[in-house]
């Protein structure tokens, strides 16, 4: 009881703390905006200095949550020591229009992995297919019977197509629930391109048990396979950064902790007792079926009483991510849809407050595109609100009183959002080369050299994604709904007209910043061109970047030192490959190549 | 059709195919109870002030509820 109440108490100081620091520099920041503004133009200024206090808590939010990773330890109850298990636990794999061969040979190097344990019997796979095209069904009924072959698995991996796709991926894990729950104490649940260690699988299985009361746990999945000069990039910055921020995170959520939708594992009964999502009066994309069901199965979860924890601890979790800018952005647009529709859920009766403040956050992250391109606008804009400067506003003082220098107010603002972006980031490498994790991406020299190009590559690629937020959240604003387009995998390479079909409006929009700019505010020009660049040439920036990177710069200790079960993925998708292309080369799969 | 067992074109038939894999593939038998949910209280009267302020719903006040 006391161990509890001293948890709570670090939980409640942990998000005392950052909300604290937060609303301290974005009211610092308005404070300062508004006192050094222009003569005239008083509501445009105070616009803009809101615009400023909104986008600065946002940056000092995630800021604070990395500095709050950096002087946390683990949270949550002491560790079990490693044994035996005793519940019966099923991964769960819901596909929806995938390449079979390639999520099957996940499923068949993890089993095979598995096999090597003594709890293998305990552990069962189930496919969940949500696919309607008959072509691709019919290559998972093929490959399912290929993988239950190989692995000699029939009455351990089972595979159900659905006929109707009512509720999506949730509506598919609630089938399962309803007709198969009570075989299963837990459910690990994967998506299409996740891969988990035996031993990780296990381990959550054992923390689970030590914790009746635990209804979920999430692990912290690493991204890898990462081939482009996009996808090393966020497959370095994740390995090297999210760890930190994941334990930030985990000591302000305690016991009301994330679901991220796969790489977790569920209590079946929890889940089939809290969980299953009605749908929301009213049409898409506000009402309907609740897009991003993960948070908000969590939040029902911490409802009902039983604790959901994320332990960014546990190793040997794995995922893939986009390979290029679009294909982050199509993966955008539909998280956009689902957080925003969240608004609906803010006032749902029983929910715990951070279960609230979660939803606001995730709604934060995608209007606050809004905010700085507002912010943007109104910079530009400001000078044909101003009156005439008064150079002597005290009576009797023969001097005169220069006003302040807008370039220089920008150049403070540059330093300042610059310091909450960069600084957290800087200090995750120092921690990383202070406790040695360096070593597993080659070495200081290599995550300094590696940070210090990704810091690069994320400035220019931020106004691109600028505007897809704010494309997308004005598209569900106005009631346009993103359907559920089936994930973009593959080598994800992006051709010169391919990337000018995707962004020529950006270009548009940067040339139009610009150009207005120089009109209106020519002493900006120079501090905007970091900004309108960017957009400007954004075809080029999207094609360069979906392209292979052949150096090892953004190494990550997975791409040093692949795990087991990483090289058993890899194997298995070699074969299968090779008898698909030979077989029938019209039939064989999306290349996902592999490098390792 | 290619299938990756090798079988025979009479047994290569994908519907056969898919009406092997349901069968091997079949779920185990085992129901379990999930209660619906409440979420929204009285949909119209409940909407929260962030979705109001976003205009979220004000376009669509006509169908809530329906």
């Amino acid at each position: 009881m006391h161990q509890l109440s001293e948890a709570r108490r670090r939980v409640l100081q942990a998000r005392a703390a950052a909300l604290s620091l937060s609303l301290s520099a974005a009211a610092g920041a308005f404070v300062l905006f508004l006192q050094f503004r222009q003569t005239g133009g008083l509501p445009i200024e105070l616009l803009r200095s809101l615009l400023i206090l909104a986008t600065t808590f946002w940056l000092a939010w995630g800021a604070a949550q990395s500095i709050l990773g950096l002087i946390s330890r683990r949270q949550g109850p002491p560790l079990p020591a490693p044994g035996p298990i005793g519940g019966r636990c099923v991964i769960l794999v819901p596909v929806h229009e995938e390449d079979p061969v390639a999520v099957f040979a996940r499923i068949a190097a993890m089993d095979a992995a598995l096999a090597e344990t003594p709890e293998a019997s305990r552990i069962d796979f189930a496919i969940l297919s949500d696919t309607r095209s008959d072509a691709t069904s019919a290559r998972e009924a093929a490959w399912f019977l290929r993988l239950l072959r190989d692995r000699d698995a029939e009455g351990r991996i089972f595979y159900r197509r659905r006929v109707s796709n009512r509720g999506r991926k949730a509506g598919n894990i609630e089938d399962f629930v309803l007709g198969s729950g009570a075989a299963y104490e837990f459910a690990l649940i994967l998506d299409a391109d996740s891969l988990m260690e035996p031993e990780t699988i296990l381990e959550m299985i054992r923390r689970m048990e030590a914790d009746p009361e635990l209804g979920l746990l999430q692990s912290l999945p690493t991204i890898i396979h990462a081939r482009s000069r996009f996808g090393r990039a966020m497959q370095f910055t994740a390995a090297l950064h999210s760890p930190i921020f994941a334990r930030g995170l985990a000591a302000m959520q305690g016991d009301t902790g994330p679901f991220w939708g796969h790489n977790a594992m569920i209590r079946v009964r929890a889940f089939a007792q809290s969980c299953a999502l009605p749908e929301l009066s009213g049409p898409p994309p506000f009402g309907g079926h609740i897009l991003s069901h993960d948070y908000v199965e969590a939040a029902l979860l911490a409802r009902a009483g039983w604790r959901v924890r994320l332990d960014e601890d546990l190793a040997g979790s794995y995922e893939e991510g986009p390979e290029n800018i679009v294909d982050h952005a199509k993966r955008d647009r539909r998280w956009c849809q689902g957080n925003l529709q969240h608004a609906r859920l803010l006032l749902a009766p029983g929910l715990r407050l951070w279960s609230r403040f979660v939803f606001l956050q995730g709604i934060l992250a995608y209007i606050s595109a809004l905010f700085w391109l507002g912010f943007l606008a109104t910079t530009i804009l400001a000078p044909v609100f101003r009156g005439t400067p008064d150079y002597f506003p005290l009576p009797n003082w023969p001097f005169p009183v220069l006003p302040p220098n807008e370039a220089s107010r920008t150049a403070g603002l540059v330093i300042g959002v610059l310091g909450l972006l960069v600084l957290p980031k800087l200090l995750i490498v120092g921690e990383a080369i202070a406790t040695g994790r360096a070593r597993g991406f080659g070495g200081a020299v290599r995550v300094v050299v590696s940070t210090l190009a990704e810091l690069v590559l994320s400035s220019i690629t931020a106004p691109i994604f600028l505007m897809f937020q704010t494309r997308s959240v004005l598209q569900v604003i106005r009631g346009r709904d993103g359907g559920w387009p089936a994930s973009g995998r593959g080598d994800g390479r992006l051709g010169l007209v391919d990337a000018w079909a995707a962004s020529r409006w950006i270009t548009g929009y940067g040339v139009a910043g610009l150009a207005a700019a120089w009109t209106l505010a020519p002493a900006l020009v120079p501090w905007l061109l970091p900004v309108t660049g960017p957009m400007i040439v954004a075809p080029l920036i999207l094609c360069w970047t979906s392209r292979p990177m052949p150096s090892r710069l953004f190494d990550t200790p997975f791409d040093i030192a692949p795990t087991p079960v990483v090289a058993r993925q890899a194997a298995v998708l070699r074969d299968w490959q090779g008898d698909a292309e030979r077989d029938d080369p019209a039939l064989s799969p999306t290349v996902e190549p592999q490098n390792v | 059709m290619f299938h990756p067992l090798g079988y025979s074109d009479s047994a290569a038939d994908p519907a056969a195919i898919q009406r092997l894999a349901a069968r091997t593939g079949l779920l185990p038998d085992a129901p379990m109870a999930m209660p619906r949910q409440i979420l929204e209280r009285a949909p119209v009267d409940a909407l929260p002030p962030l979705a109001r302020v976003l205009g979220l719903l004000g376009l669509r006040a006509p169908r809530i509820g329906s």
